[in-house]
């Protein structure tokens, strides 16, 4: 930002040479400096607020905008703050009393300029080349869109817009997602309401079908102690399955896939079992 | 000197300034996940999955017998429901098997086997009528959890090896396993038809 134009008459005619700080700085540092900052940083949240809305009226009491760019605005001016209060202490110490009296008067001049927007007059960057409404419109138009790395979440009042709230809005989004998937699985389950009420008909579907295969493995039990043993099947290995590795059942699978010829199932259950469960009378 | 004054917020940001990770890093990570289960889920609907089960289960059940034939006449009433028991988990050993090892239930079933082994070498642990008393007065004075999450921690105990997992991978992994069950009750049906049908057809053909 460039410092406001200084008359002539704030330069001393008998030593041009050495001039001290509060003459070329001609009001106290300390406000200038914090109202500075001030309008520095309303500037940028003005501009952040309408790169997003896209030339849109967005009331405060309706919609919120979330962005990345204002998001460490109060920690910086805190910082700035405190760094400038100590440079401001250090030229109060250096500067006399009648200095400040005569600061103190040009000061009340720049900001009766400031008021009537005159050529003396502090404006913040984004401020300075806006001749009237219709170019602040051209700036925006011309000025490029926000990147996509920025995450932009725009909530109705009422809506949180955290960081938390979001990755828990995301996670329940994605438990709905797969609770619905398992709702097309099992049958008669799309009818149901209620997260509650589709866990039970899940959980009850499940021991069903585990029901199912304890019952069916009686059967076969019952069926299988009377056959009798017939020829082994080259395809397997004679250990228990259980005990081999899962990398062992993977080249075992492979080979097996390789080997099989493609028969309908029917067909080739019969093979097998003609084969090998024969009863003898 | 001036510019010392007014730091430009520029450059004072920036180093304060955080990377957000890309939306589309953990969008694309999702898209796979979503792409895997149902790839799994279409792999248990097919023929082939349940005539590669169906063909293991028959091996399995020949070495049942096997083992079932050498004991005596005597003892076979008594090992009945102990020889049931052996076949449902033999069938869910050649499931797991065949789940080829990518689902946490299916490395619990395998690894139950183990587990079983090892526990017939540790010696049984003394039980105290203290601890009985103990669990009746936690169980009394125990919290009544929320419906949903109460029917989550029965969905996990019925799903084997999903105890302690999170709730979206545990509805990926009961969704896995409600296709894998299905599919073994259809070929553990297919092979039971065949086998009572070709009992009496023995019989009558006199082989």
């Amino acid at each position: 930002m460039d410092p406001p134009l200084v008359n002539d008459s704030s330069f001393s005619a008998a030593n041009p040479s050495s001039y001290t700080l509060s003459e070329i700085w001609p009001f106290p540092v300390n406000d200038a400096v914090r109202s500075g900052l001030r309008l520095a940083v309303n500037s940028g949240r003005v501009f952040t607020r309408s790169e997003h809305s896209g030339n849109k009226d967005v009331s405060a009491a309706e919609e919120s905008t979330v962005t990345d760019l204002t998001a460490g605005w109060g920690s910086r001016k805190t910082r700035d703050l405190n760094s400038e209060d100590d440079s401001s202490k250090m030229v109060s110490s250096s500067s006399s009393g009648n200095e400040l009296k005569e600061s103190g008067d040009k000061k009340r001049k720049l900001c009766g300029s400031e008021s009537g927007n005159g050529d003396g007059s502090m404006r913040p960057e984004g401020e300075t080349s806006s001749g009237g409404g219709g170019s602040k419109a051209t700036e925006q138009k011309n000025k490029p869109e926000p990147p996509k790395d920025y995450i932009h979440v725009r909530a109705r009042r009422g809506q949180a817009t955290d960081r938390h709230s979001l990755a828990e809005r995301a996670r329940r989004e994605k438990i709905s997602e797969k609770m619905t998937a398992l709702q097309d699985i099992i049958p008669g389950c799309n009818k149901i309401i209620g997260k509650a009420l589709v866990l039970d008909e899940i959980i009850n579907y499940i021991q069903s079908l585990q029901r199912q295969v304890e019952f069916l493995s009686m059967k076969l039990e019952v069926v299988n102690s009377g056959a009798s043993t017939g020829p082994t099947i080259g395809v397997f290995p004679s250990g228990d399955l259980g005990t081999l590795p899962i990398d062992v059942h993977r080249t075992i699978y492979e080979q097996q896939e390789a080997n099989e010829t493609r028969v309908s199932q029917p067909e080739w259950l019969h093979m097998q079992v003609d084969g090998n469960f024969n009863r003898t009378t | 000197m001036v510019e010392s004054l007014f730091p430009s917020i520029e450059n004072t940001g920036e180093s304060s300034r955080r990377k957000k990770p890309r939306i589309s890093e953990t969008a694309e990570a999702e898209i796979e996940a979503r792409r895997v289960n149902e790839e799994s889920l279409k792999r248990w609907k097919t023929n082939r999955v349940q005539q590669i089960y169906a063909c293991k289960l028959v091996e399995a059940l020949r070495r049942v017998r096997q083992r079932s034939s050498t004991t005596s006449n005597n003892e076979t009433d008594k090992l009945v429901s102990g020889a049931a028991r052996e076949i449902r988990d033999t069938a869910d050993r050649v499931l797991a098997a065949s789940a080829r090892g990518t689902t946490r239930w299916s490395r619990a079933i395998l690894a139950s086997r183990v587990r079983a082994k090892l526990k017939k070498h540790r010696k049984a642990k003394k039980s105290t009528g203290n601890c009985k008393s103990r669990k009746g007065l936690t169980e009394t004075n125990r919290i009544k959890l929320p419906a949903v999450e109460r029917k989550l921690k029965i969905l996990g105990r019925l799903v084997p090896g999903c105890r302690k997992v999170s709730v979206p991978n545990l509805l990926d992994e009961a969704t896995d396993y409600i296709a894998a069950l299905e599919m073994q009750v259809r070929a553990m049906e297919a092979l039971a038809e065949l086998l009572t049908a070709a009992a009496p057809r023995t019989t009558l053909t006199g082989t």
